[in-house]
């Protein structure tokens, strides 16, 4: 165990967040706080102070007295002129600061939780929100709602399209803070993200089952792109030269006949690799048909929420020396499983599942891991 | 104050020059790893998040008294851990710890994401975490924040036999726990 321990730091940070949760705009939040503790302490006293504010505090009062006799004599001199000047004079464009949307940002972070029912969202971030399409829900949402918090013109206030998130008006600081809502079959928020522009750029904070995370918007998504590459690159390597040709043809016309005539093992490899790249189309056309097998139809496979399916680094580690395998038929002649060493320091080998289909062609489980 | 100014200033370029350089500092160099700990108390990143600041707060408003018998990273992770004790004290963690397994538990079945526990050390991981936590904060800080005995000893103001026997305590623990569900 003390060895275990002595070995795990990464994996248990890692298990925690594999990505920094110590952010810039904490640390801004931070130094807000410290500013706002200082200027409310008050000064130790003596007389300079006193002296100085009472100062201050009667010429405050001199100069009020005098800028109401003057507007007092003004208006009642010049009321006509005045007032059409007031006419042709528009009212400045409200622009939306950044300390205005740092404190709606804190506010929403610290009112929003998972589990809050919709009259409680409705309460704390008001009604003006709108119904959004959840027909593409990954995390089994069954409604979707979106806010457009702090707008500098009213017409943006309902201007959202199902939940891309308008960067060019957050940045542009027309809309402060987009607010997307999923909510449960119970009516309670099951995800939400909060996106804003920070120092020129765009952040999302997101809470779901995971907790909550704050990552810049692309900053995350070329990172998701880097990690895909890294461990589907590894794993392209295992692919022999005939494999690579069969995998990318199979890939882009998804037909079945292209497996026929292969080794059982190279098909795992495919469903491995898929699964690294995250080619869910190509993972789905992969698995059983078979009858009495257990099945999903692809608008349900589609439909599964992200937490289940394979990351790219789960899947690379899950399958990984799967190419090392043994495949090894069942009685039955349709199932069979490859025995494989995943992690060369486990006790048991790993176990993956494979049907043969009617047509003949070895087809991957809907739970093919043992 | 000085004193801590001149240990960091060996790390950085320049010295610092005020309390408001020197919590830069202290947040560049400590922020991740203590907010981090934070959530090994919380499970919750919101309210990790709440007292992070907290946290730093109180080091800012703190730092004239900083005394040098301790060393710095001692001294803030001592800060941290008393507020995370204050926080799983409270009334609110108490209803927050519910929320969570009624969380963790709608996602546990999930077929492929099985695998992701199946792994030794990340059933370690996750079973540290559901440690009570006067044995989770003793693993924490002597495996996973590279603090020494006696440093671990001083940020949980305990004697060194008593976190000895913690730690032993805890793995014993944890081992009865992995066998018990296959992983040793």
């Amino acid at each position: 165990m003390d060895r275990l321990l002595n070995d795990m730091k990464q994996e248990f940070e890692n298990s925690i967040s594999a990505d920094p949760v110590f952010s810039l705009r904490e640390r801004c939040q931070i130094i807000k706080l410290i500013e706002m503790e200082e200027t409310r302490t008050p000064r130790p006293s003596s007389w300079f102070p006193k002296l100085l504010s009472g100062t201050v505090l009667a010429s405050l009062f001199l100069f009020t007295l005098f800028i109401m006799m003057d507007y007092t004599g003004v208006k009642e001199n010049t009321q006509s002129s005045h007032n059409k000047k007031q006419t042709n004079i528009e009212a400045p464009p409200h622009h939306i600061s950044e300390n205005e949307i740092n404190e709606k940002v804190a506010y929403i972070e610290s009112k929003m939780k998972l589990g809050l029912s919709e009259t409680e969202v409705h309460r704390l971030f008001g009604k003006n929100f709108v119904i959004l399409d959840n027909s593409d829900s990954e995390n089994g949402s069954v409604k979707r709602i979106g806010y457009n918090l702090l707008v500098n013109d009213p017409s943006l206030e309902k201007k959202m399209d199902s939940s891309i998130i308008d960067e060019e008006n957050l940045l542009k600081r027309n809309i402060g803070v987009q607010l997307f809502i999923g909510f449960t079959k119970e009516g309670k928020v099951q995800w939400a993200t909060s996106n804003y522009a920070y120092d020129g750029e765009v952040y999302m904070t997101s809470w779901d089952k995971n907790g909550m995370a704050t990552k810049k918007l692309h900053e995350a998504a070329e990172k998701k792109d880097e990690i895909i590459e890294d461990y589907a690159s590894e794993q392209y390597k295992t692919f022999s030269d005939k494999e690579k040709e069969v995998y990318e043809a199979f890939r882009k016309s998804l037909d079945e006949n292209l497996l026929r005539d292969l080794d059982p093992i190279s098909i795992a490899k495919f469903y491995a690799q898929a699964n690294i790249a995250q080619e869910f189309d190509v993972v789905y056309a992969l698995y059983t048909d078979r009858k009495n097998y257990i099945h999903m139809s692809k608008e349900e496979y589609e439909k599964l929420p992200s937490s289940h399916r394979f990351t790219p680094e789960n899947a690379f580690n899950a399958f990984k020396n799967i190419e090392k395998g043994k495949f090894i038929s069942h009685e039955d002649n349709i199932t069979a499983h490859i025995e494989y060493m995943a992690d060369p320091d486990a006790e048991a080998p790993s176990g993956f599942t494979m049907v043969k289909d009617e047509d003949g062609i070895w087809n991957i489980s809907f739970l093919p891991l043992q | 104050m000085d004193v801590i100014m001149a240990k960091s200033a060996e790390k950085y370029d320049g010295f610092p020059q005020s309390k408001s350089d020197m919590l830069h500092l202290l947040m560049d160099e400590y922020g991740e790893e203590i907010k981090r700990l934070v959530f090994t108390y919380t499970k919750n990143w919101a309210q990790s998040e709440d007292i992070a600041q907290e946290i730093f707060l109180s080091v800012y408003k703190n730092l004239d008294s900083f005394r040098e018998q301790s060393n710095i990273k001692t001294w803030i992770y001592r800060i941290a851990i008393n507020k995370c004790k204050d926080y799983v004290r409270s009334w609110h963690y108490k209803r927050t710890v519910i929320t969570d397994i009624i969380f963790s538990n709608e996602t546990e079945d999930s077929p492929e994401t099985v695998y992701l526990y199946s792994e030794q050390k990340q059933m370690v991981s996750k079973l540290i975490l559901q440690l009570p936590i006067k044995y989770r904060e003793v693993i924490v800080l002597y495996y996973f924040k590279d603090l020494t005995m006696e440093e671990a000893s001083a940020a949980l103001e305990m004697n060194v036999n008593t976190l000895k026997s913690r730690l032993r305590r805890a793995k014993n623990i944890l081992e009865s726990k992995l066998r018990s569900k296959g992983g040793l």
